[in-house]
């Protein structure tokens, strides 16, 4: 029952967060780990004997609305659920095997508690929960990062998401009076607004994947730790907005301009990523476009399978979490050289560790490349081929700089880094994979490979690596500048408000009139007590003048 | 006989204590023992008074009742608590008391008379001698003996008072009209439409609204009062409106209430002149007394903007409002003398700053009266403010509106004193305050707190004795 | 109950007069204050389980005058014990800001229990004669304060403050003058919908009314005065309570809405809308361009008054209650952050250390600060999360125009909130100084612990702490 295990994950991530001593925390990670790889079990378990329960209580009432807690099993949310739950527990594995962490057990807290809210996003029913949920995953990813300069825009842009869809979410309970999602419908048939709720509600969906003219905010995580990174391009905001477009979509699908928005979004994002991924010198940048680039995919594979989650996209989701494992280890074997051009210049000292890596990455794109190709028919083929050849031609031109170089290398030396149990796990695995896959019928995934292989020996694309030294491409900013110009010419005009209105208008205008009418009675009053001859006469004449009309005014009345 | 000589023994009293402080010698009556005599004179006669309450003191042409005997309680109290406090100032200053306990006699024998009055003849002598009294108070006490314009300017007016008092006497005496209150008003009921009779009436209020500091007159009132000695201040602010309002109240119900229609604009384009002119001349100075003789000016005018109805219940608020007007201004006028540098009294707004840090008790009872002044709550002002507005607002909402942007206009001027008292900082030394002077502030306090607790005894008691000058 | 109730508004004075008599340089004032106001939390809480039994019916009356006649009447019901439990804490918190030398402060001390007693006067009172008291009452302490304990040094903004406050209290008594012309003697709150009053007073009254509430919230263009003095004030204490002010306002509009709006006050709810999400925006772009967190702080809480407002305004009675538990948790964040903001800012000073990255140095208040900061933004981590949201869809139903006004200013204050935030966490590369600033002591970081508690313990249940 996801409930059950909803509560275990968040009792566990609670107990695993606990700031102890470095030994007892190793002991702590590892109890950890094998809980989350018990519960892992018995939630397939579960899925397999086709549990569905529902689990609701309320959570708050007042006349405004009653909330109300839904976790909700069934074989559909069991099969959302399990590839981020897989990924969580990959995550937690690596954590326990490398040296990713100073205190391992905070980093599992995070990943667990993260798995917990997305069991609760993927099962609610409750626009309030959902809501809450989302908010819960993007401050857990703030403690992910944890470095202060990167998540500056992420969070940022993650905020405004976040307002965003609580706008959006009250506009819809603002028509159907109702905190439960099921009533959408009922929105649907009365509905106002559509074309405003879809563009709003799919620009907070776009600006959590960091989709075109978002991805400032993930392009800005290139910083951290890449175990870090990884989390948050796999298990993080994303898998929010895919949830909501799984959960949204037959709403927001209302709107005229619903299909055209995701689109462009989508091939604009998939462009820019290959130029990031072209022309970037940073590693994790790169892994950061090639993962932007597949949410692109994934987002149009979804649309075009009417947003219903299958076991196609579980098997797409691991197969790119496995191929940046594979970069994970590639760049473990540059011995974490950030940038490209550094690890071009080091001299290969381990040729069945460089060859690791390379099957490594040749088995992760073949295994896409199946699922791709299983997919192939029921779906848009015009994007699955421009994704192949972008995303293989990226990712070979990467592999052919760092690992299929000239010998013109400078001597760099490389430390020699231990061929670690868990790759050597993924390795075979993978290779099964490629060996599988090469005996498979497609043809187009043997296409798929073969260019990859060639693309990575193809000389002459070495020339690209010229790219990485024009430090005006490097450094270019366009978005961020013009978010930065965006929010000066708000400050700008708050400002100019504050002069115009406080300043200018209250402060010099109407008090200072009030002030001058208050100077101008005080100076009248003065003149006519200064002059007591003159002050005098004009009393008595008004003395005079208020006798004689009040005797005048009394006798009308009288008369 | 004997029996009158008895009614009239507060008054005698009086008289003694003028003659004792007139011819005493200064080497024998000192300082001291000149103001103990004086309060223990005032006690005696404030006890006669309240004995003989009932009592006519001159029995043809005065008149006793619960009316009379309230406002002349007042009237001693203010006359004590003035003479209490002035002996400070004169006591520090070294200087001789005896003419300004003398002037205190004279306005209290004054007052009471003024106050007991049925007879238009003794208003109107009572009337002169106060102002009189007045002027010699001023005259005698001007701060700096170069101030003279001042005390011209209020002698002038005196003059034209007394010119058209007597005016009034004699036009009425020509028209062979006799002066006391009951027969005066049926002649009055007789000749409403006499313009000359109308003048002389008018002549007799323009003289209270003299007396009581009112706009258009209030020239002299408030210039004298900036050029004056503290004592002579707290005199000016308190004793005459007991007495003056007192007479004004029984002068207007028992006489002029045929001519109510024809003086109703007068008095009410007086009160609003003098709210007005009193809210922005407090405004204009930076003297702390000008701006409490300027604040009292306004405050008297908002009096006489519901005591000109002259109905039942208007004079209840108003006699509430004077009432609480009289303890917050007896508690400014405490706190005034409360405030000293180097035996310097201070008059100048700019000489408190920082007083709240070297005095903040003294400084903490300036705030609570001058609040109260302004009728904020829950100080007991708001009672006053209160009575008097909920009155206003049934007669006129446009008069309302105005006496409160008056207000508004007042409050800046009082705020300057606090700020000036708390938010200005100032290496200035305050002599240490008397004893004397916490207690009369306590007490005026205590008194405040208790009534605003529980108005009853204002409101109902009171009220029941103001009443009895309708019966 | 009556009691109970009596007992309660009578500790802000007792408390005045043990201060007025404590030692003068000792910190028992202080003690005496802290003490008066937890007695004054636990008789709220006391009351809360009381009203439950005895209902919101329950009325307490004294006759103060018969002539005229004036009843003062006192009652409890769950909104306003959730306020009053609100702005205590609040003014807890504010003391517990104090730094030794304010603690020190009697005139201090007794001017906050003084305005303390008038704002709980003010939330019990439910007749028009006592609300407008309390009303006009609480600007004389607050006026004192800012000027003798909030270094504000230009004076013509403490007169500003003075007489705009002023302008409203007297608003209000021409409003209840002119009822009371129409009905001699106290009206209950609730009942000045029912009085029969000609238009033109209708209008008056209406009017004065709005214009007295409005003033204090404050609306632009009349928002001046509590701009300028909050800007200013460096005492967290002040800066708390002055930022209670516009609570009297809204809870103005609050009791005399119950029955008026469905049909007099109609015709001002438009002007009051459109103004108030004029300057919603107008606020949320000024706080945008201020380099100060304080002054971001204060535009937060402006707007969120201005919510709460609309919120009244436009909406039914039933979402009262939404409108409780949000007000009762945006006044103890904002309270928490004010403290918490200018202990960093005094940390600061004392090591001489940018503002850029101060809360590095300071990491137990650095969390803190995280946790309130993120709280205000509305994150769900209180009640006042899910009230806001009920509320917002409910603005979104009645207006979506203002609706939409009403969510670009809070996000954008939220987003102004959260980049300040960043700017005080963010330490820049170049920096080779370190800095030593003290931290907030285990006894604050117990006591801000416990509030923290309060708050997200609310997120599950916002009455938790009724028994």
């Amino acid at each position: 029952m996801i409930a059950y295990t909803t509560f275990l994950l968040f009792f566990i991530g609670i107990f695993s967060g606990f700031k102890l001593g470095v030994k007892v925390d190793r002991i702590l990670s590892f109890v950890t780990f094998t809980s989350l790889f018990l519960i892992f079990g018995s939630f397939c378990e579960s899925w397999l004997t086709g549990d569905e329960q529902t689990m609701s209580f309320m959570w708050n009432s007042s006349p405004g609305g009653d909330i109300k807690i839904d976790i909700i099993s069934n074989p559909y949310n069991y099969g959302v659920i399990f590839p981020f739950f897989m990924i969580t527990l990959l995550n937690v594995a690596h954590n326990q095997i490398f040296r990713y962490e100073e205190r391992r057990s905070a980093f599992n807290s995070l990943a667990i508690l993260n798995l917990a809210a997305l069991m609760m996003i993927i099962t609610s029913n409750n626009f309030v929960q959902l809501l809450s949920m989302v908010f819960v995953v993007d401050i857990l990813a703030l403690f992910i990062i944890k470095d202060v300069n990167s998540y500056k825009r992420y969070f940022l842009l993650n905020m405004t998401a976040d307002m965003m869809l609580f706008m959006t979410f009250a506009v819809i309970n603002s028509l159907v009076d109702s905190l439960d999602i099921r009533q959408i419908l009922e929105y649907k048939k009365n509905g106002y607004h559509t074309d405003f709720i879809a563009i709003c509600g799919l620009t907070a969906v776009f600006m959590k994947l960091g989709f075109f003219a978002f991805h400032i905010g993930v392009a800005s995580l290139k910083q951290i730790r890449l175990h870090r990174l990884q989390h948050i391009l796999f298990v993080s905001a994303p898998v929010t907005a895919i949830v909501l477009l799984l959960k949204f979509h037959a709403l927001w699908s209302d709107s005229a301009y619903y299909s055209g928005y995701i689109d462009v979004m989508c091939i604009a994002t998939m462009a820019l990523s290959f130029y990031g991924c072209v022309v970037l010198d940073n590693f994790k940048s790169k892994v950061i476009y090639w993962q932007l680039m597949f949410w692109a995919l994934f987002v149009e594979l979804l649309k075009f399978n009417g947003f219903v989650w299958s076991e196609l996209f579980t098997s797409l989701l691991l197969d790119m979490y496995l191929l940046v494992c594979a970069l994970y280890w590639l760049y473990y074997y540059f011995n974490r050289r950030l940038l490209i051009s550094q690890m071009m210049r080091l001299v290969a000292k381990d040729a069945l560790r460089q060859d690791c890596a390379f099957v490594l990455t040749l088995s992760s794109v073949v295994l896409m490349a199946n699922t791709l190709a299983i997919m192939y028919n029921n779906t848009n083929r015009y994007y699955i081929w421009s994704f192949a050849v972008l995303f293989v031609f990226s990712l070979a031109l990467m592999l052919n700089q760092v690992i299929f170089a000239p010998s013109r290398r400078k001597d760099l030396k490389m430390n020699v880094l231990p061929l670690h149990f868990m790759y050597l796990v993924e390795l075979f695995g993978l290779s099964a994979v490629l060996w599988y896959c090469f005996h498979s019928n497609e043809i187009s995934v043997f296409g798929v490979s073969l260019a990859f292989i060639v693309f990575c020996c193809i000389h002459p694309l070495q020339k690209l690596s010229v790219l990485y030294r024009n430090s005006r491409l490097q450094n270019l900013d366009f978005f961020g500048a013009l978010y930065r110009t965006l929010v000066k010419s708000l400050r700008l005009c708050g400002k100019i408000l504050w002069l115009l209105v406080d300043r200018l208008l209250m402060e010099k205008v109407i008090i200072g009139i009030i002030k001058l009418l208050g100077k101008g009675n005080i100076r009248l009053f003065r003149t006519l007590h200064q002059s007591r001859l003159g002050g005098g006469f004009f009393v008595l004449i008004l003395l005079l003048i208020l006798i004689w009309i009040s005797y005048q005014q009394g006798g009308q009345i009288n008369g | 006989m004997i029996e009158n000589l008895v009614y009239l023994s507060p008054l005698l009293v009086l008289l003694i204590g003028i003659l004792m402080m007139l011819v005493s010698d200064k080497d024998y009556i000192n300082n001291s023992r000149c103001f103990r005599i004086a309060r223990l004179v005032l006690l005696i006669s404030f006890f006669l008074v309240i004995v003989f309450y009932n009592k006519a003191l001159l029995p043809m042409i005065t008149q006793g009742s619960h009316f009379t005997l309230l406002f002349e309680c007042l009237l001693y109290l203010c006359a004590f608590v003035v003479l209490y406090l002035s002996k400070k100032w004169f006591m520090s200053l070294n200087e001789a008391g005896n003419i300004f306990c003398c002037g205190i006699f004279a306005a209290v024998l004054c007052g009471c008379l003024l106050i007991e009055s049925h007879n238009l003849l003794l208003t109107v002598v009572m009337c002169v001698l106060f102002m009189l009294n007045n002027y010699i108070l001023l005259f005698n006490f001007r701060k700096k003996k170069e101030y003279v314009l001042s005390t011209k300017t209020y002698m002038t007016i005196m003059f034209m008072c007394w010119a058209l008092l007597i005016g009034a006497l004699g036009i009425l005496y020509y028209l062979q009209f006799d002066f006391s209150y009951n027969m005066l008003r049926t002649d009055l009921d007789v000749n409403q439409n006499n313009p000359l009779v109308f003048a002389s009436m008018a002549a007799i209020v323009v003289s209270f609204v003299f007396l009581l500091g009112l706009a258009p007159l209030h020239f002299g009132f408030t210039e004298a009062l900036g050029e004056t000695i503290l004592p002579v201040i707290s005199y000016f602010l308190l004793v005459p409106v007991v007495a003056c309002i007192g007479s004004f109240i029984q002068f207007n119900v028992y006489v002029l209430s045929p001519y109510y229609d024809k003086l109703k604009f007068f008095y009410e384009a007086v009160a609003l002149l003098s709210i007005g002119i009193g809210a922005i001349g407090a405004c204009s100075v930076q003297n702390i007394r000008k701006i409490f003789a300027y604040g009292a000016v306004s405050h008297l005018g908002l009096l006489m903007l519901i005591l000109y109805h002259f109905t039942v219940k208007t004079v209840d608020s108003s006699f509430v409002y004077l009432f609480v007007y009289l303890l917050a201004m007896g508690g400014v006028c405490s706190t005034l003398f409360g405030l000293k540098i180097k035996g310097e009294y201070l008059e100048m707004l700019h000489e408190f700053c920082g007083a709240a840090y070297k005095r903040p008790y003294v400084a903490a009872m300036m705030t609570v009266f001058i609040f109260s002044l302004l009728g904020v709550p829950p100080f007991l002002g708001f009672l006053g403010t209160f009575s008097v507005l909920s009155r206003l607002a049934v007669y006129n909402l446009y008069e309302l509106v105005y006496v409160l942007l008056m207000m508004l206009v007042l409050a800046y001027a009082y705020i300057q004193v606090i700020r000036t008292f708390y938010f200005e900082e100032s290496k200035a030394v305050f002599d240490r305050a008397d004893k004397g002077i916490y207690t009369t502030m306590l007490f005026n306090a205590v008194l405040m707190l208790v009534i605003m607790v529980n108005p009853e005894y204002l409101v109902e008691d009171f009220v029941l004795m103001i009443e009895t000058v309708f019966e | 109950m009556a009691s109970l109730l009596f007992v309660f508004l009578m500790l802000p004075l007792l408390g005045c007069l043990f201060v007025l008599f404590s030692k003068k340089d000792g910190y028992n004032a202080f003690n005496v204050a802290f003490f008066t106001l937890c007695t004054g939390i636990l008789a709220i809480l006391k009351l809360f389980s009381e009203s439950r039994i005895v209902g919101s019916d329950f009325l307490y009356s004294y006759q103060w005058l018969k002539h005229p006649n004036v009843v003062f009447t006192f009652g409890v019901d769950i909104f306003s014990l959730l306020l009053l439990l609100g702005v205590y804490i609040s003014a807890v918190i504010g003391l517990v800001g104090l730094s030794s030398v304010q603690r020190k402060s009697k005139s201090l001390l007794l001017l906050v229990l003084y305005f303390i007693w008038n704002m709980s006067g003010l939330l019990v009172v439910r007749d028009i004669i006592s609300f407008y008291l309390f009303f006009a009452g609480m600007q004389l302490p607050l006026f004192m304060l800012i000027g003798s304990h909030a270094n504000i040094k230009k004076s013509s903004t403490l007169s500003l403050f003075f007489l705009f406050n002023l302008v409203g209290s007297l608003l209000l008594l021409i409003s209840i003058l002119t009822v009371y012309r129409y009905n001699h003697g106290s009206v209950l709150l609730s009942h000045i919908g029912i009085l029969d009053i000609p238009t033109i007073p209708q209008f008056i009254v209406l009017s004065g009314v709005c214009t007295a509430f409005v003033l204090r919230i404050p609306i632009w263009p009349l928002h001046n005065w509590i701009s300028f003095i909050s800007s200013g004030i460096k005492n967290p204490l002040i800066y708390i309570l002055t930022n209670l002010l516009p609570l009297s306002g809204l809870y103005g509009f609050i009791r005399f809405g119950q029955v008026i709006i469905p049909t007099e006050l109609n015709a001002f709810v438009p002007i009051i809308e459109v103004f108030g999400v004029l300057t919603m925006m107008f606020i949320a772009l000024i706080g945008l361009s201020h380099k100060n967190f304080l002054q971001k702080l204060f535009s937060y809480s402006t707007i969120s008054y201005l919510l709460f407002l609309l919120s009244k305004l436009l909406l039914d009675d039933k979402y009262q209650m939404n409108m409780a538990y949000s007000l009762f948790i945006f006044l103890i964040v904002n309270a928490s952050l004010a403290v918490l903001d200018l202990f960093a800012e005094n940390a600061r000073e004392e090591a001489g250390c940018d503002y850029r990255g101060v809360l590095v140095y300071i990491p137990r208040l650095s969390k803190l600060f995280a946790f309130f900061v993120l709280m205000a933004v509305g994150l769900p981590m209180s009640s006042m999360f899910w009230n806001n949201f009920v509320l917002i869809s409910a603005l979104f139903r009645e207006s979506f125009v203002t609706g939409l006004w009403v969510m670009a200013a809070i996000s954008l204050i939220g987003l102004a909130l959260i980049y300040e935030l960043y700017i005080m966490r963010d330490v820049p590369n170049n920096t080779v100084q370190k800095y030593e600033l003290s931290d907030i002591s285990d006894r604050k970081l117990i006591f801000f612990a416990g509030i923290t508690l309060v708050l997200f313990l609310s997120f599950f249940n916002p009455l938790w702490f009724v028994f």
